[in-house]
């Protein structure tokens, strides 16, 4: 299979984050008896829907060597600018239990929430690709800027109270599949065949290796770069309604630290920093392998000081075999 | 006597960076099956030259004629729906996309969408097995490939676009005796079809070896173009350093 | 109590003469306070800052500089710095760093000007003119009284604990583990951060629930957000499960109100910045010293029975 020590390390970049996802499972499963119920399998994959969703644009973003700072404090704007249309303003919105009277349907909370993503996305790409200014700088601002829009558009607090229809997609089953974790699938599949198959894909990929040839080829690589953050926003206009609808209330805190979470999905999935390397597929076994370890320690009731040290532990081995890997193609 | 068949010319080209004059009067042409060859130090004005003609940067004053007709290039675009294909030394692939896709960079062959990878990589196998080039995989990153590999590919790649003008920016620089052996071999089958061929390098006995025509420039101005079979290397390499001829 | 009455009214006399004496030099001139809490993101702050400027405005003559810490201690420093070269007749702060933010109000005592510490204390700094706060560790303690009272039976408790470091979160922990802690009756089956957030405080709920092979009686929340997050994850497995928080932000009274939470802990905010606000008038305007540097206001359990009555914020519950 190895023809040679360059493609051993390779593959073994590729294979690491699926070897650690399998050891952890095996490690857990051992130790917990009901860490393989079907309820904790669908716990996770619920868990993980929502900051999957947003890795799987920001594994555009990164493979096209952009970063995406501003995704946390943009769910808090979408899910509020969602609870703000659904409520049809500001009042009764410390309500909660039995009075969940929305002014307007869920689905006019979703496009709210999905537009907005979409415009942010498409400031912090036009910011990036027309004014040159570093992607990690513009989504830095936009981190704040974001932030501080959902600070005055919910004045501070929590708006809360959503009728059945509306919380049903954060919350509600098809069968015993919760439906974040179906239109989470729904978008792997989708991402995975845009990537890998489509001209748009090999563009990205294209960009992310050697821009200059990409431009050189004819490529628009303005329009590549900028289309990942909309697609980026996209997802996090789509996952902030989710968030909202199954925590039942969007509040200016949602998404705190969201930022890192993603970016750590992302890079433990095999999409390097340095663009041009990544998959869906790799995406969701960083998912997998971020939203396994949070759920299994705490099954085991491992305290949150060891937790951190362990996640942070974990982050850098997968990230040291795939630079084992990048250091193979430098030869 | 039967009129050369000029596919470039460029004639008294003028260029200045923020009024320092980085070509001056600068006139050179190109035949089909012809190799020439530019040489000169670093800053002699080769690159400029060059880049003007691939689009890269404009000119100031002067005239481009390709086949006779007058042309502006305004960028790289350009350059390439006009049969002017640039190998550069770096630049030429995505180190992460294997042959074929670089073969078809931003000329994807699609079906419904959907990439026909299955095709591409047929085609460009085709094509580089006609050069009679062997690479190890062609399933692999090209960054696993040699740089002689890499080579074959970026020119089998403008080949297969039909170029008519190919400039090649220190194409052995980074290569092997043997590497370097195979895109002399590469230049010789490209004269056979029709192909003319700026060749910029810092090597002089590969300029001797592989060119027709030498083109010697320092400090932006041309010093003389010479037929490598009447000069020696020393007469070149005196007025490489020199300047006069 | 008569003798602080008798006390403020000779000190208010003599102010009143004073101010009748000097008439034109002593009256006019508004009295500027730079108030600075940790950060305007948490709802808690957010009203602490609403009711300084309303008591500002009902004492009157009174400028507010208002500064947000954006939890940032570079930045608090920052703003108290300014404020000293503005310079700005008192300072009420709620310092983000129980040590970190010494320093610069130190600086600030050193250039004469009085500073009140509200609900977060600073440590090391004997200038400080007062501190008016809620001790965290006895909303803990309260939390757990509550328990035992609820269930004089026993009961299992899932504890849902505040960012891993933040003093209320280290605080409140404490006061549970005060009460609970020694009583076997009493057990705590797993104890978790879930960071202050309702995202959070869903999901490790539903780590949690999954894993224990028998839903637990209590699960105690150190924040509202928490509560608020574990209630929609108990709710969605239909589960019978006593949950608290603490805060006593509207959402979580109304919460009480419905029965959907058993109870949040009030540790009066607004009552703690008013007071604040007044020790530092009053000493500015008529130098009168408070008897206590120290003002700790007890916090209490809202429940059903009581939220009418002790919520603090019962008028912005809908």
């Amino acid at each position: 299979m190895f023809k040679d020590r360059k493609n051993f390390f390779y593959y073994l970049g590729v294979l690491t984050p699926i070897i650690f996802l399998i050891l952890l499972i095996l490690i857990f499963s051992s130790l917990h008896p009901r860490f393989l119920h079907p309820l904790n399998i669908f716990n996770v994959m619920r868990q993980i829907s929502i900051t999957g969703l947003i890795a799987l644009g920001m594994t555009f973003v990164i493979i096209v060597r952009g970063i995406d700072l501003s995704v946390g404090s943009l769910i808090a704007l979408c899910g509020l600018v969602g609870a703000v249309i659904a409520k049809g303003g500001l009042v009764e919105r410390f309500s909660v239990g039995l009075d969940t009277e929305l002014a307007n349907p869920w689905y006019w909370a979703l496009a709210g929430s999905v537009l907005i993503g979409l415009l942010a996305g498409t400031l912090n790409g036009v910011c990036i690709t027309k004014l040159k200014v570093p992607a990690f700088v513009v989504t830095l601002g936009g981190l704040s800027a974001y932030r501080g829009t959902a600070l005055i558009v919910s004045d501070g607090g929590p708006i809360s109270g959503f009728n059945e229809a509306y919380r049903w997609i954060g919350q509600g089953k098809i069968g015993m599949v919760p439906i974040p974790v179906i239109i989470f699938l729904v978008f792997i599949v989708l991402c995975h065949i845009v990537l890998k198959y489509t001209v748009y894909g090999r563009h990205i990929y294209s960009v992310g290796g050697n821009p200059e040839a990409a431009r050189l080829s004819g490529i628009n690589i303005n329009l590549i770069i900028t289309s990942t953050y909309i697609i980026t926003g996209f997802f996090v206009g789509l996952s902030a309604f989710i968030l909202s609808a199954r925590l039942n209330s969007s509040e200016a805190v949602a998404g705190m630290g969201y930022e890192l979470n993603v970016i750590a999905i992302v890079v433990v999935g095999g999409t390097s920093l340095f663009g041009g390397m990544g998959s869906i597929l790799g995406t969701i076994i960083g998912a997998m392998l971020f939203g396994v370890l949070q759920n299994g320690l705490v099954l085991l009731n491992v305290s949150s000081y060891i937790q951190q040290i362990i996640i942070g532990i974990i982050l850098i081995l997968a990230v040291t075999f795939d630079k084992f890997s990048k250091s193979a193609r430098q030869v | 006597m039967e009129q050369p068949q000029y596919i470039v010319q460029m004639n008294n080209i003028y260029k200045s960076f923020n009024g320092v004059k980085a070509l001056k009067d600068v006139s050179i042409n190109l035949q089909k099956n012809e190799v020439v060859g530019i040489v000169g130090h670093n800053g002699a004005g080769k690159s400029t030259l060059i880049k003007i003609l691939s689009g890269a940067l404009h000119k100031d004053t002067g005239s481009i004629l390709i086949e006779n007709k007058l042309v502006e290039i305004s960028d790289p675009k350009d350059a390439r729906n006009m049969g002017i294909e640039t190998i550069y030394q770096d630049l030429a692939l995505a180190g992460n996309l294997d042959v074929a896709s670089n073969f078809f960079l931003g000329n994807e062959k699609t079906k419904f969408f959907f990439l026909r990878n299955k095709f591409m990589k047929k085609e460009s196998k085709r094509v580089l097995q006609e050069l009679k080039i062997k690479i190890k995989s062609y399933s692999v990153p090209v960054d696993f490939l040699s740089g002689g590999q890499r080579q074959a590919v970026a020119i089998g790649r403008a080949i297969y676009n039909k170029a008519k003008v190919l400039i090649m920016d220190e194409p052995t620089a980074a290569l092997g005796i043997e590497e370097t052996r195979m895109v002399g071999d590469l230049i010789n089958q490209l004269k056979k079809q029709d192909v003319g061929i700026f060749l910029i390098s810092h090597d002089i006995h590969d300029v001797f070896d592989f060119c027709d025509r030498i083109a010697i420039m320092k400090n932006g101005e041309l010093v003389d173009i010479c037929v490598s079979d009447e000069v020696t290397k020393d007469e070149v390499v005196s007025m490489i350093i020199k300047g006069t001829k | 109590m008569k003798l602080l009455l008798k006390h403020v009214f000779s000190k208010f006399a003599l102010v009143m003469l004073a101010t009748l004496y000097f008439s034109g030099i002593a009256s006019a001139k508004d009295l500027v306070i730079m108030t600075s809490l940790p950060s305007m993101e948490f709802p808690f702050f957010v009203h602490m800052q609403k009711m300084l400027d309303q008591e500002a405005k009902s004492i009157g003559g009174i400028k507010i500089l208002s500064a947000d810490g954006q939890n940032r201690v570079p930045k608090q420093t920052a703003d108290v710095e300014s404020a000293i070269i503005q310079g700005v007749d008192g300072i009420i702060i709620s310092p983000i760093d129980v040590n970190a933010m010494a320093p610069a109000l130190q600086q600030a005592i050193d250039a004469g000007i009085p500073v009140v510490t509200v609900d977060r204390y600073v440590g090391g700094v004997p200038g400080i003119y007062a501190h008016v706060g809620a001790d965290n560790v006895k909303g803990g303690e309260a939390q757990a009284r509550l328990i035992m009272k609820q269930f004089p039976n026993g009961a299992t408790i899932v504890n849902l604990q505040g960012q891993p470091g933040a003093s209320p979160a280290i605080d409140r922990n404490k006061g549970l583990h005060n009460i609970l802690d020694g009583k076997s009756k009493y057990k705590i089956v797993a104890e978790q951060t879930a960071n202050w957030s309702r995202d959070q405080g869903m999901s490790v709920t539903e780590n949690i629930l999954v894993g224990l092979s028998s839903p637990p009686d209590v699960i105690n929340g150190a924040n509202d957000d928490m509560a608020l997050g574990a209630m929609e994850a108990v709710k969605a497995r239909g589960l019978n499960v006593k949950i608290l928080g603490f805060d006593a932000l509207p959402e979580a009274i109304a919460a009480v109100r419905d029965g959907s939470l058993m109870a949040t802990v009030e540790q009066f905010p607004g009552g703690q910045a008013k007071t604040a606000l007044n020790l530092l008038v009053n000493d500015l305007r008529s130098s009168m010293k408070p008897y206590n540097r120290v003002i700790s206001l007890n916090p209490i359990t809202i429940t059903s029975e009581n939220y009418r009555k002790n919520a603090e914020r019962i008028g912005e519950v809908k």
